[in-house]
């Protein structure tokens, strides 16, 4: 049953749960939520597991119509949004915790604020069609239903379990969690720390001091699958041969143009241009809140400093979570 | 294929037959195994015997394990491995695989066929080839293609096995639309369009067998270290060459 109708799908609104690994063998890309951390504080505030499917919101977002009252949790990029209430009266949709709506409400997001995506969360998780043991949509893939595109306007969203027990009221707390702040944009530039790739020792002196030092800045050619950067133009005086070999989510490939390819959640499992870095999983969420126009620059790191920012990213998350199961 | 168990001692790298990998850390949650300097008929039958080695393993946090032409990527979950721990696990137990007189995978045929508006670019390829359209065709069908990668798009299978005289650039402008089960060539490679798609290889055929199906486990058709064959079919085959397929 629905839980929920689409009456605008905003720019580009996706269902994301955990992914879906285990076919990179046959062509098929994990996919799975550009910030990761997002999608998994929405679900912590909302009461579900971390990975439950959820809405990826890009940019501009939806409006949505809920036919039952429902307990909801935004994160990830800070969207203007607001509850509609059925009395014709109008709240803030505050972001970073759980917030109950009556039935009959509308959530209507606009623009991003900052960052470039948001994800909402709804108590029992998003239902609807499996693929590949994921709901996870991947645009252009060809799968069946919302499995292989994005949201439309009409669309009905169905939960996958039984719906919670909620108040009915609306119920907005006075707190929230916010795992980072996210660069001031045009002002600051994010850092995404790297793990140096196979090639990297093959770009030119001068391209690799730019890789290390110079500002690059997002293209408006990017999507789920990756993005073109533009910046310096950076060069190999022998360039590899390489025939298609695996590629992962934050791998930056040389393009034969001599710019920066950064893979992201959708890019395919193979590919075949030479491999200057590879961003870290810790920083995979900020590289997925980037929008066009934005600047970023890569640090080098060790392998130890990896696992570190990662294990540090793990402990902030297991914080969050102790926190919201005292209640 | 045999694991040696702890015999790990035994002067393994003399032995043709059990080249080291090298191994690339594709940043922190993937590891490359990638044999180099090896020849292409060893490398076809020891990255899927070192693809089936490492998922039998089924080691815990390991997402995807993906063959490549030359190399063999296990995915990780950085949560619950470490790379490098991860890299000696890998490295230990690939010296400890053999592939010499290992089944590889199994023979499969596809029928493929071939009419003025399945082969589009049949007529270019026999003619770059110095071949008649019949005998390009009759060539196709005494090939044992083996699948050594799948990629480009879910189901892809990349083909080796083409005779030299196939040996064709793609095309210098690519289709946008190419139709789903499209049997092509390019580059020394034979491949098969399980969607449509755009594409810049050129198309000799076309099969009406799904090679790839979310309802099915496992989706896709063929797997890496696959034989295949085709049968040709269609109005273009002669039926010499039809029977030739049998």
């Amino acid at each position: 049953m629905s839980v929920a109708t689409v009456l605008r799908a905003g720019m580009l609104t996706t269902v994301q749960d955990g992914g879906r690994p285990g076919y990179g063998h046959v062509g098929v890309s994990a996919s799975g939520p550009m910030d990761p951390l997002g999608l998994r504080l929405a679900n912590l505030l909302a009461g579900n597991r971390e990975n439950a499917a959820a809405l990826e919101l890009t940019l501009v977002g939806p409006a949505l119509l809920w036919h039952r009252s429902v307990r909801l949790a935004v994160a990830g990029a800070k969207m203007s949004a607001c509850i509609r209430l059925p009395d014709g009266s109008e709240v803030e949709l505050a972001c970073g915790c759980p917030v109950e709506v009556p039935a009959g409400s509308v959530t209507d997001f606009g623009e991003a604020l900052q960052g470039c995506r948001s994800y909402l969360a709804v108590r029992g998780g998003l239902g609807g069609a499996v693929v590949l043991g994921s709901r996870s949509a991947q645009p252009r893939s060809g799968f069946p239903g919302v499995c292989g595109r994005r949201l439309e306007r009409g669309d009905e969203l169905e939960l996958c379990g039984a719906a919670a027990e909620c108040s009915g009221e609306l119920v907005v707390p006075r707190w929230f969690v916010r795992l980072w702040d996210l660069p001031v944009r045009g002002l600051e530039t994010q850092v995404l720390r790297c793990l140096p790739g196979l090639h990297l020792a093959q770009l030119d002196s001068c391209s690799m001091d730019w890789f290390g030092n110079g500002a690059f800045e997002l293209s408006s050619d990017c999507d789920r699958m990756g993005y073109r950067l533009t910046g310096p133009v950076l060069s190999m005086p022998t360039v590899p041969q390489l025939r298609s070999e695996a590629v992962v989510p934050g791998t930056l490939q040389l393009s034969p143009d001599g710019r920066l390819l950064l893979l992201m959640a959708d890019c395919a499992p193979t590919g075949g241009y030479p491999r200057v870095g590879h961003v870290i999983t810790a920083d995979l969420p900020k590289a997925g809140q980037l929008r066009p126009g934005d600047g970023v620059r890569f640090r080098l790191v060790s392998m130890e400093q990896a696992d570190q920012a990662l294990a540090e990213q793990e402990r902030t998350i297991a914080a969050v979570r102790a926190v919201l199961a005292c209640g | 294929m045999r694991i040696a168990g702890e015999d790990l001692d035994a002067n393994l790298q003399d032995s043709t037959d059990r080249v080291l990998p090298t191994v690339e850390m594709l940043g922190d949650a993937a590891v490359m195994l990638r044999w180099e300097g090896v020849s292409e008929k060893h490398l076809e039958s020891i990255v899927p015997a070192v693809w089936r080695l490492i998922c039998e393993l089924q080691l815990s946090g390991v997402r995807d394990v993906i063959p490549g032409f030359e190399s063999v990527t296990v995915c990780f979950n950085p949560r619950q491995c470490r790379a490098v721990e991860l890299a000696e696990l890998l490295l230990l137990r690939v010296r400890s695989c053999q592939t010499a007189g290992s089944a590889l995978g199994r023979e499969l045929r596809i029928s493929v066929r071939f009419s003025r508006e399945d082969s589009p670019d049949l007529e270019d390829v026999s003619r770059l080839a110095g071949l008649s359209v019949r005998d390009c065709i009759d060539l196709l069908a005494g090939c044992r293609f083996r699948v050594r990668m799948i990629g480009f798009s879910p189901g892809f299978p990349y083909l080796s096995g083409l005779p030299e005289c196939l040996r064709i650039p793609r095309l210098a402008t690519p289709r946008r639309t190419v139709p789903a089960g499209s049997f092509a060539i390019a580059a020394g490679q034979a491949g098969i369009y399980p969607q449509c798609s755009p594409g810049g290889w050129r198309l000799l055929g076309r099969t009406e067998q799904r090679l790839f199906d979310v309802r099915r486990e496992p989706p896709s058709l063929l797997r890496v270290g696959d034989l295949v064959r085709i049968d040709p079919c269609g109005p273009l085959v002669s039926e010499v060459s039809g029977g030739a397929g049998q």
